[in-house]
């Protein structure tokens, strides 16, 4: 076969997966976030509002506050993701016990459920009984009631310390396998040449690395964009509302509120920052040039 | 510094990194064996109970029915996404096709939008084809979730790999499936492998459209999990055995996976 | 299964005012299915032990389908919207208005069962009905209790509190004698829990959450009275645990359980918990109840939580369904499973159970005094919109206890004006 009827033949499986299966989900959200759509007056959608929906989120306080939580939550946990991934991953590249074993358990976070985290983490911050909460109190005694997740603050450290503990592993993974298929030559000839690890690391193996750091970073924006389950369970978006992440926030309006409609069209303005996002990424990931490695 | 403090300073740090990781986790198996009275509370000295685990696979929980729906959820979902993702995201990496860009984004895109409104949807959409509460209905939305991923982060993974020993075989003559086949997925193993752990653990977990489009056949086991939130509160003890029984499957998949992990990280570096 | 027929059969003749539910003569549902979707609860699986009595009866095959607590809204509006595969639903009394497209009325069919629809309190009933019409009947019902640690209590030489007043006096005295946190009150958000004790509060300063016209009433000076009384006893008085500011009702049950708190001002269900050895460190013996104290000398109320069983509107059979309803509303049924003594339900929605002698010998009278608070207990009206106003109200208390805001008044009056801009 040639490799110009190739290169698209080996897209369709794929894609039929994906659009077979998310256009309808996909265009019918998107035609709802015109539509009046309220559940408590109707089980079916209702009838044509043009951009009221996405008019109402611009005056809304509830939908500015949760785009500032989840700013803040975005930023602070992608970017100790990445870097502690990335850093991790240097240093269990390396071979020793310690290193396996290490490897071996890094799997365990990722593998548990974010709603259970979420509950274990609740619990374990608990002021009676809380296993975090009493053994930062023994360790440093100045902690000893501190409001955990009852200061806004703190609870949305908390968060993020969930989600980063939950994250950076599997992060790690991913740039071991970016380390893994990087071919070893460059390095060991700087090494010969006497330069330092630190510089090796930074002018040779982190350039290579490029790529697959752009992937990890995209993929845990888009899942910390979308952060929910752990919200749940872990602060109910409390205390106040100070850890209300979007996601969080368009669940309330369309289950609690019922106003499905409003709901759409917020999940569309999040599902446009992403793609603002993305295309910046995808600008960064795919150009025309030959990857740096060559 | 010298290298003996360094040799030191890196266990000590890896020291570190694994109690992170390990504690919450220990504590949380620790949790599955303590009766409530234990649970709740600060002692450390507790008595183990096995009973969590029994009433956890016993009437009105039957955690048990669940085992199966989850592992050939995830498993099919794996097996159909990795193939069809490692293609395409070959394609993606190697030719620059007309509206490469859009098309990758295209298929990234499509995982932008919140499940929350989506979920309702897709529910419409399988009453209509009478796939409510089966199987291939989950496996088919777990696909459309993991999928988009995968291609992404294999693409990742291939990039990395330098051009020359693929571009030597053609010149050999060998045609491009061939070197697809020798060549580049070899090479791409360890990425692959650790998609592929992402993808299961990805559809592993998946709660949402399993609450919604299940009922009682296909029910998975993230819903047995959140059975445990309950109108008395969250059963943490029972959660804690719950999410021991979900969480240790994969761990034996890791384990038996690490081999072939290092093994490819050796071939990488000696290549 | 004759001999289960037997201890029904008996339980009716026992329960003797209300009237006893009989299948439709002639079984002329016989073969039909009635698939029910019910949310997570004990009380409910013992209903469902005792189908096989109702299957023999009416030929009527009854399926129920579980849902955990926190998911059930989403499970009953995907079924609203995609219609047709549950005949019956369990809906929480918070919901019914908004779910008001999931269920159709039942009046006649119910009349026909001859269910005797005085024999539920008012409190529970009202979310049954609709615009007038009967919508669903009340299968579990529940009120506030105070429970609290006698030999505590005795210890510090305090009786057991009859006023919000004294409960600050004696949590004073407990603390001072014992260690222990006076009384264990959720502040934290989760579904509303945080507003059950404070409309209490409300109500016995003589304020009300909304006015004749549905516009909230409670930025007022009784409102900000109760508000400041619940906060200032996790800040000022300090007589709630530490850290409760972030409690949802279960850490403020387990608080209790572990021995930490002398009062928790709860449900009436969670009884059977609190001095269960497993998960208790409270003796039977320990543990006394009281009904929930008032605001000075003003009357007692309490706040109430209800389930309803509806048919829905998809439902392709409703007289089956209204069978059905008509013996899962059955006191008899109700007494047979507070009576089993392998069980432990306390919960109970008819006045001739809740009086019921034996019942009351077997709850330690927790049933009659429930029988006098939902005597005189108003419940809440609960708008389609109260999701959201509960949710806009228990933020604001949320963040007056973990001190975010600090100005009671304007915090609620915040509240108030978000409430009014979307009603």
């Amino acid at each position: 076969m040639r490799d110009r009827t190739l290169q698209y033949v080996l897209l369709i499986p794929a894609f039929l997966i994906v659009l077979a299966t998310t256009l309808y989900p996909l265009g019918f959200s998107l035609a709802t976030a015109f539509l009046d759509w309220d559940l408590r007056k109707s089980p079916r959608p209702g009838e044509f509002v043009g951009l009221d929906n996405f008019g109402h989120a611009v005056t809304e306080s509830g939908f500015q506050n949760s785009l500032w939580v989840t700013t803040i939550f975005v930023v602070i946990s992608v970017v100790l993701t990445v870097v502690l991934a990335m850093a991790l991953a240097l240093l269990l590249r390396r071979t020793g016990g310690l290193h396996t074993f290490t490897r071996i358990i890094l799997i365990l976070p990722f593998a548990m459920s974010p709603a259970l985290i979420g509950v274990s983490y609740r619990f374990m911050f608990n002021p009676e009984f809380g296993v975090l909460a009493k053994g930062a109190a023994a360790i440093f005694p100045a902690l000893e009631g501190t409001p955990w997740l009852a200061n806004p603050d703190l609870a949305m450290g908390i968060l993020i310390a969930t989600d980063v503990w939950h994250w950076t592993p599997y992060m790690t993974f991913m740039c071991l396998g970016g380390l893994a298929s990087v071919p070893r030559e460059t390095e060991e000839a700087a090494r010969m040449d006497g330069a330092s690890t630190l510089r090796i690391i930074w002018e040779i193996v982190l350039p290579q690395m490029k790529g697959v750091i752009a992937v990890a970073a995209v993929l845990k924006t888009i899942f910390a964009l979308k952060m929910f389950d752990q919200v749940v369970t872990l602060t109910g978006g409390g205390p106040g509302s100070s850890t209300e992440t979007l996601a969080f926030f368009i669940h309330k309006v369309g289950f609690k509120w019922f106003d499905m409609g409003y709901a759409s069209a917020l999940a569309w303005i999040l599902t446009i920052i992403m793609m603002a996002i993305s295309i910046w990424y995808v600008r960064l990931i795919i150009t025309d040039k030959k990857m740096a490695t060559a | 510094m010298s290298k003996t403090v360094l040799w030191w300073l890196e266990r000590l740090l890896l020291l570190v990194v694994s109690t992170i990781v390990l504690f919450p986790i220990a504590w949380m198996f620790l949790t599955a064996f303590k009766t409530p009275i234990d649970a709740y509370s600060v002692s450390l000295v507790f008595t183990p109970t096995l009973q969590n685990f029994v009433t956890v696979f016993s009437d009105p929980w039957n955690l048990g029915s669940m085992v199966m729906n989850s592992v050939i959820v995830a498993g099919v979902t794996v097996l159909i996404s990795v193939p069809c993702a490692s293609l395409a995201a070959y394609a993606f990496s190697r030719f620059k096709m007309r509206g490469r860009k859009f098309l990758f984004f295209l298929v990234l895109s499509t995982q932008f939008i919140p499940a929350i409104v989506i979920v309702l949807p897709f529910f419409l959409m399988f009453r209509q084809l009478g796939l409510l509460d089966t199987r291939i209905a989950l496996i088919i939305v777990n696909l459309a979730i993991v999928t988009p991923f995968v291609i992404w982060m294999i693409k990742g993974f291939i990039d990395a790999i330098p051009r020359d020993s693929e571009e030597a075989a053609m010149i050999d003559g060998a045609s491009r499936l061939r070197v697809i086949k020798d060549i580049v997925m070899p090479m791409a193993a360890p990425g692959i492998l650790t998609s592929s752990i992402f993808c299961f653990i990805l559809t592993w977990n998946e709660f949402l459209f399993s609450l919604i489009l299940t009922r009682r056949d296909a029910v998975t086991l993230p819903i047995g999990l959140v059975n445990f939130r309950t109108e008395r509160g969250d059963l943490w003890e029972l959660m804690s055995a719950a999410g021991v029984m979900i969480t240790v499957p994969i761990f034996i998949m890791a384990l038996l996976i690490q081999k072939h992990f290092t093994r490819g990280m050796t071939a990488g570096a000696v290549k | 299964m004759f001999k289960r027929t037997l201890v029904a059969f008996a339980a009716t003749l026992m329960a003797s005012s209300a009237l006893a539910w009989e299948a439709t003569p002639g079984k002329p549902h016989d073969g039909k299915t009635v698939r029910v979707l019910a949310v997570k609860s004990s009380q409910f699986e013992a209903h469902e032990a005792r189908h096989e009595a109702f299957e023999e009866a009416t030929g009527i095959d009854v399926v129920v389908d579980y849902v955990p607590f926190p998911n059930m809204k989403e499970a009953l509006t995907a079924e609203m919207i995609g219609g047709g595969d549950y005949d019956v639903v369990s809906i929480m009394d918070q919901w019914v208005m908004s779910l008001a497209n999931l269920v159709q009325p039942i009046d006649e069919q119910i009349a026909a069962q001859g269910t005797d629809l005085s024999d539920f309190p008012g409190a529970h009933m009202r979310h049954g009905m609709i615009d007038g019409k009967l919508v669903g009947l009340p299968v579990r019902g529940h009120v506030q209790l105070l429970f609290y640690r006698n030999d505590l209590l005795e210890e510090a030489g305090v009786e057991p509190p009859q006023t919000w007043e004294d409960v600050v006096t004696a949590s004073k005295m407990i603390k001072e004698k014992t260690g222990k946190a006076g009384i264990a009150l959720p502040y934290g958000k989760l579904n509303g829990q945080n507003l059950m004790v404070w409309v209490n509060l409300l109500w016995g300063n003589g304020g009300e959450l909304f006015d004749a016209d549905g516009q909230p009433a409670f930025a007022s000076e009784a409102g900000a009275a109760a508000t400041k009384q619940y906060i200032d006893m996790l800040l000022e008085h300090e007589i709630a645990p530490a850290g409760s500011a972030v409690f949802v009702e279960q850490d403020a049950v387990n608080s209790f359980k572990q021995g930490n708190s002398a009062m928790l001002p709860l449900w009436w269900w969670v009884r059977s918990q609190l001095t269960d050895p497993e998960q208790s460190t409270v003796k039977p013996e320990q543990l006394s109840f009281t009904s929930l104290p008032s605001v000075g000398d003003a009357g007692k109320t309490t706040f109430t939580n209800t389930w309803i069983f509806g048919v829905t509107q998809g439902s392709s059979d409703v007289d089956a369904a209204t069978e059905y309803l008509g013996w899962l509303t059955d006191p008899a049924l109700e007494r047979d499973v507070l009576l089993d003594e392998e069980l432990s339900e306390v919960v109970a929605v008819h006045f001739s159970n809740l009086r019921d002698a034996e019942v009351n010998a077997r709850w330690g009278g927790m049933h009659q005094s429930a029988a006098d608070a939902l005597a005189t207990a108003p419940g809440i009206e609960f708008g389609d919109d109260w999701p959201r106003v509960a949710e806009i109200m228990e933020t604001a208390i949320s963040s007056l206890a973990s001190e975010e805001e600090t100005d009671v008044m304007a915090a609620l009056q915040k509240a108030a004006d978000e409430i009014a801009s979307i009603r």
